[in-house]
């Protein structure tokens, strides 16, 4: 399948069956002049939960535009506030950690930023390349069953082991304690649910982690073997990050 | 007390230094200002042009209704189908409804309805059209799209229906007011 990158970047994922449907998640970085911002990419519809939970009674302000709207959220005792994208079929989110800014920089903000919504993900870019940097781009995917971060392969050298993994075609694949601790930690130790895996391709860096049962991610009546799983899904991931 | 030459040629050496300081801060500070004007001017991007004035609604109607079709889509034959049952009632009455098609061969995947305008042109269309099908906005008299919302499979149609024709008639009260200054 193909996905978009919020950096504008185009990913080609083969993504086993047996990973489960994914609800794909994005996170980018874009710091420049006036611009130091980090988004979260997800479906479109998120936004919702955000006057109904996270922040009972916000306030709301909208400011339309072309193919997308841009809605400001801002709590009512102002502690946080917030920027929402929203596209047709994605939303991006910034967080302000306070109150929200004065006009003349909220215009500011959502002027340097580019949203461009597709079917098979969002662009989050600045609207003037040559003044800023855009960094930290990943793309995650949630399922029933598994987690999994694909990030360009410069941008994640730095989380690769220095032993050699285990080389397949043109990848290695490692694995690492993924740090359960306690009675859980016994449980499922010699399982595929005590490693975190890491894929590194020609152009892409892979993590990969399943949910142990019992995890708040995974709907109880789930079950499975771990193992076959977990390498059916190493078996068959590829993904290849272009632009 | 005389000043001996070496003396002379550091003072007069600091105070080539401390004006090249001065000169390259000064130069620093207009750069940045300069940098911020042009992140300012370059706002281009995401605004709305004001609709051709085909959209806009004739004299007596209050705003127009425009669907953006596609002719496959089953949200979209939903959506025109739930519009010209509303069309019927008399809430609906001064609104003008005009369907947008981006070709020939999407119009005639529709059924045609007397009531309703259908444009099937690609120049159209690329005014209207906003990255998603259907949409349905509403325009006012100065071609200005005030409501917009994009319509998915779960979308309560008659909830939006409602909001929309409100939206579009309470322009209408407003208009001749506006059109008096």
């Amino acid at each position: 399948m193909i996905r978009i990158a919020p950096d504008g970047a185009r990913l080609d994922i083969d993504l086993p069956q047996e990973f489960g449907k994914p609800d794909w998640v994005c996170v980018t970085r874009i710091s420049g002049v006036r611009v130091q911002r980090d988004f979260h990419v997800t479906a479109v519809g998120q936004y919702q939960v955000i006057q109904k939970k996270m922040m009972p009674g916000a306030s709301k302000r909208v400011f339309a535009r072309k193919g997308y709207d841009v809605h400001l959220y801002e709590a009512a005792d102002r502690s946080d506030s917030c920027l929402v994208w929203v596209g047709p079929y994605h939303e991006a989110t910034t967080w302000f950690g306070a109150a929200a800014p004065r006009s003349e920089l909220l215009a500011s903000l959502i002027n340097s930023i580019h949203f461009e919504d597709s079917e098979n993900g969002a662009q989050v870019r600045p609207s003037v390349p040559q003044m800023s940097q855009q960094h930290g781009t990943l793309v995650a995917a949630w399922s029933e069953w598994a987690f999994l971060c694909i990030r360009p392969a410069e941008e994640a050298a730095a989380v690769l082991p220095e032993w050699r993994g285990l080389v397949r075609d043109d990848q290695e694949i490692w694995r690492s304690d993924r740090g359960l601790e306690g009675a859980e930690g016994e449980r499922l130790a010699g399982t595929a649910y005590q490693w975190r895996y890491v894929v590194a391709g020609p152009q892409t860096v892979t993590e990969l982690t399943f949910h142990p049962p019992g995890s708040p991610l995974r709907p109880q009546a789930l079950s499975d073997d771990p193992d076959r799983r977990a390498s059916a899904v190493l078996d068959g991931l590829r993904a290849t990050w272009a632009g | 007390m005389a000043l001996s030459l070496p003396a002379a040629l550091a003072l007069l050496a600091i105070l080539v230094a401390v004006f090249a300081l001065v000169a390259v801060a000064g130069v620093y500070s207009r750069l940045r200002q300069v940098e911020q004007v042009i992140a300012d001017l370059t706002v281009g991007g995401g605004r709305r042009d004001t609709l051709p004035a085909s959209l806009r609604p004739q004299p007596g109607e209050s705003a127009t209704v425009l669907l953006t079709l596609d002719g496959e889509c089953p949200i979209c034959h939903r959506l025109a189908k739930a519009v010209e049952e509303e069309m019927a009632t008399a809430a609906w009455a001064g609104l003008r409804v005009v369907r947008v098609f981006s070709s020939i061969d999407a119009r005639d995947r529709h059924p045609d309805v007397v009531a309703m305008e259908t444009v099937a042109d690609p120049d159209v269309w690329a005014a209207v059209y906003e990255g998603y099908n259907p949409t349905l906005s509403v325009v006012n008299a100065a071609g200005e799209v005030i409501f917009r919302r994009f319509v998915y499979a779960d979308t309560n149609l008659t909830e939006l229906l409602a909001e929309a024709s409100a939206v579009g008639l309470a322009q209408g009260k407003r208009a001749p007011s506006r059109e008096a200054v």
